[in-house]
């Protein structure tokens, strides 16, 4: 289609790697590189380790706290005072408006932060909540990029699922390789806001702790670190294709950033249909922001892949594949070979040879959305609000007539809405 | 309006003046001199009427030392033309002639035919009647300013275009006529996404064309005359394409809507043969539009609108 597509600067977050990439259009193998991780800051690894063993909802110690417009620098300092943050605490930063801190002596944040809401200088508080990984799938080209996470260092995909989200979005096409990309001429700017599980043992090495934790997490600080950090960027298009059950204003104040910034953002909807179907963050937030869609799954038989949430959030579906129409039906992308990083088959794990990678999970979804926001980008629709719309009008409507929890306003039809309206249709 | 398209419309204007212009020459009036003047019948010897001093004629043209005129109405004529020797009148001055070389009065010629034949006329007399029927062609060239001018500025910019075409047209005595013509339309354009008002062009071609076949009945006010008001309304059928440099099946407009057309002009004769016509016309397509694209934003349905096109006629 179009083939003199403007260059596109797209933001990309990694739900499980290391993948801050600046990808042009070719996916291929590149060498690993030769960066040094920093040292971590010990007292916030351990925590985050903490959170691993213990199943912790957050990061103990971790807070996110936003004052009141009115409050002044005494004023905040007094607030903070209720809580120690010991010697040894890591420095505060700020989140966009929100302050991330920490403290040594009480390392539940649910209780800091029912302390810190008591404050008359703060407007808001609350825990820095981990999202559990829940799909992982190896990934494309890695290039130099942002890490948000407490390693902080070179960014790599050492879990697979977003560099597999980057090849839907723009993996190299038409060249008789792997799979095909959707804007195959955009450029990627992935930042890693996750951890996954090599990740996870490079922070227990360098803590000294013997053994294995087999987990990973996206903590909340860094997500929405990374969604301003794209947007301040010029990232036209972010795709998210994390969620998890905990909400948080830090979220909402992200994605009105990024709107207000010109960037449209996709969000994964959740693949947590058959265990609840709870409410999943930040696609929540979706709805309450023109310019920001979240995006459920369906299999190749056009209906709700039965893993993908469904709710008054879900705006649009696109194709997220399903293994219960076969192994076929997933959504295949050139990635990372899972068997080189498969903690079940090696142990010198390797992240430079590339396979064609079935996934499925409205993760896979999302990036559909997300490339075809960007040719719309490129066809020069930069309103994110009015990408918006131009989904949601030419999508094919699916299940109950008009908008529905389970498709939202129906299937993505990227030809259509690409070819938008002339005279008479 | 292309370059291309602006030197046609100049060309075909031009050539349109030309006719006009002839037209007008051929239409110049006289007055006959001289009492009992003889008006011979064009294509025999045969006297077609006597006119006193004074009347008027219409003179359609000239032959040898004669001078064609209609016969008029009073004396017998319905339309006929004859003939009358070129002495036997004065042009009347500004009724259009441009060949009178001295005093508004033509060259000398003889009073009647020594043979009682018309001088240049060597072929065998032959009856020639005004026809109770006449058929003529023409083509058209007109600019159109469709009713759905939102829709059209929308996609190609503009909302006046060209439409060129032609047609049949039946005349009969008594002023009616009937006609069927034929024409085309075409606005080529980008492909768009609105939104709030906003205007977004999409980089891709989309070319809309009509092709209105309507027939049309009216009337022609003094038929006989060099220059003949006329009115008509009509109905039809109109072709609506859309396409893309790379439509698919199903993406593509190729619909047939019914419409309704009014027209009046102005139509100058130029002799028998030759016209020229200026014509203002209105069509109403009903529900063409609005069920889709542009046209359903804008909430606008009528394919049709306000044309001025301008008429070449062959033919009697």
């Amino acid at each position: 289609m179009s083939q003199s597509l403007r260059t596109l600067v797209i933001g990309a977050l990694s739900v499980a790697t290391v993948t801050l990439i600046l990808l042009s259009s070719h996916l291929k193998a590149q060498e690993p590189q030769a960066e040094q991780f920093p040292a971590l800051h010990t007292e916030r690894a351990q925590a985050y380790v903490r959170a691993l063993t213990d199943r912790l909802p957050y990061v103990p110690g971790d807070i996110l706290v936003k004052f009141r417009a009115d409050a002044d620098m005494a004023a905040r300092t007094r607030a903070l005072s209720v809580m120690r943050t010991g010697a040894n605490a890591p420095e505060a930063v700020y989140v966009g408006e929100a302050l991330l801190t920490h403290s040594s002596a009480e390392p539940n944040p649910e209780v800091l932060a029912t302390i810190l809401r008591r404050q008359p200088e703060v407007e808001w508080a609350q825990p820095n909540y981990i999202i559990r990984l829940h799909s992982e799938v190896p990934a494309a080209r890695v290039m130099q990029g942002r890490d948000f996470t407490i390693l902080g260092g070179p960014v790599r995909d050492m879990q697979g699922h977003g560099t597999h989200v980057a090849g839907t979005v723009l993996q190299e096409t038409n060249n008789g390789v792997g799979q095909a990309g959707i804007a195959y001429n955009a450029r990627l700017l992935p930042l890693k806001a996750c951890l996954g599980f090599w990740d996870v043992q490079i922070v227990l090495g360098q803590l000294g702790i013997p053994g294995f934790l087999s987990d990973g997490w996206c903590d909340t600080a860094a997500v929405a670190g990374a969604i301003r950090y794209a947007a301040d960027s010029g990232a036209q298009v972010i795709n998210v294709s994390i969620g998890g059950p905990s909400p948080s204003p830090i979220y909402l104040d992200a994605l009105r950033y990024a709107v207000q910034r010109g960037t449209f953002v996709t969000i994964a909807a959740g693949n947590s249909a058959e265990e609840g179907n709870p409410v999943e963050y930040p696609a929540a937030y979706a709805a309450q922001i023109d310019g920001v869609m979240a995006v459920g799954a369906v299999g190749p038989s056009g209906k709700r892949a039965l893993y993908s949430n469904t709710g008054t959030h879900v705006e649009i579906a696109a194709p997220g594949g399903s293994d219960r129409e076969g192994q076929l039906a997933m959504v295949y992308q050139t990635a990372v070979c899972k068997s080189d990083y498969d903690p079940l088959r090696t142990l010198r794990p390797r992240f430079d040879r590339y396979c064609n990678v079935p996934s499925a999970g409205t993760s896979m979804a999302a990036p559909h959305v997300a490339g075809v926001a960007a040719l719309l980008y490129s066809q020069g629709i930069t309103n994110p609000a009015a990408i918006e719309a131009a989904i949601k009008r030419f999508a094919k409507d699916l299940g109950a007539p008009g908008r529905d929890n389970e498709y939202g306003f129906g299937l993505i039809d990227a030809r259509a809405t690409l070819l938008g309206l002339g005279v008479v249709r | 309006m292309n370059r291309r398209q602006l030197r046609v419309v100049s060309l075909m204007t031009g050539l349109l003046i030309t006719l006009s212009a002839s037209v007008a020459f051929a239409q110049s009036q006289a007055r006959v001199r001289q009492d009992r003047t003889t008006i011979w019948r064009i294509d025999a010897p045969v006297v077609a009427a006597t006119v006193p001093a004074g009347t008027l004629l219409d003179v359609v043209g000239q032959a040898g030392s004669f001078y064609k005129v209609l016969i008029p109405e009073q004396f017998g004529g319905h339309g006929e033309v004859g003939r009358i020797a070129a002495g036997s009148f004065v042009f009347v001055p500004g009724s259009g002639d441009r060949t009178i070389s001295h005093d508004g009065t033509a060259e000398a010629a003889p009073t009647a035919p020594a043979d009682s034949r018309p001088a240049s006329h060597s072929s065998p007399p032959r009856r020639h009647d005004e026809p109770a029927m006449a058929v003529r062609g023409f083509g058209q060239a007109g600019l159109m300013r469709p009713s759905a001018q939102e829709s059209f500025r929308t996609v190609a910019d503009q909302v006046y275009g060209f439409a060129f075409g032609g047609g049949v047209q039946l005349r009969v005595r008594n002023g009616l006529f009937v006609e069927g013509s034929f024409d085309q339309f075409r606005k080529t354009g980008e492909r768009v996404f609105v939104y709030d008002d906003t205007v977004f062009p999409l980089g891709i071609t989309d070319t809309i064309t009509v092709r209105p076949l309507l027939f049309t009945a009216g009337y022609r006010f003094g038929s006989t005359r060099p220059v003949v008001p006329y009115v008509g309304g009509g109905l039809g059928v109109f072709h609506l394409t859309e396409r893309t440099p790379f439509s698919e099946a199903g993406e593509s407009i190729d619909e047939t809507h019914t419409g309704y057309r009014m027209s009046g002009g102005v139509e100058f004769r130029g002799g028998q043969w030759l016209g020229t016509a200026f014509e203002a016309a209105y069509t109403h397509v009903p529900d063409a539009l609005g069920n889709g694209g542009v046209s359903e934003i804008v909430d606008e349905r009528d394919l049709g609108g306000f044309e001025f096109r301008v008429k070449l006629l062959f033919g009697r």
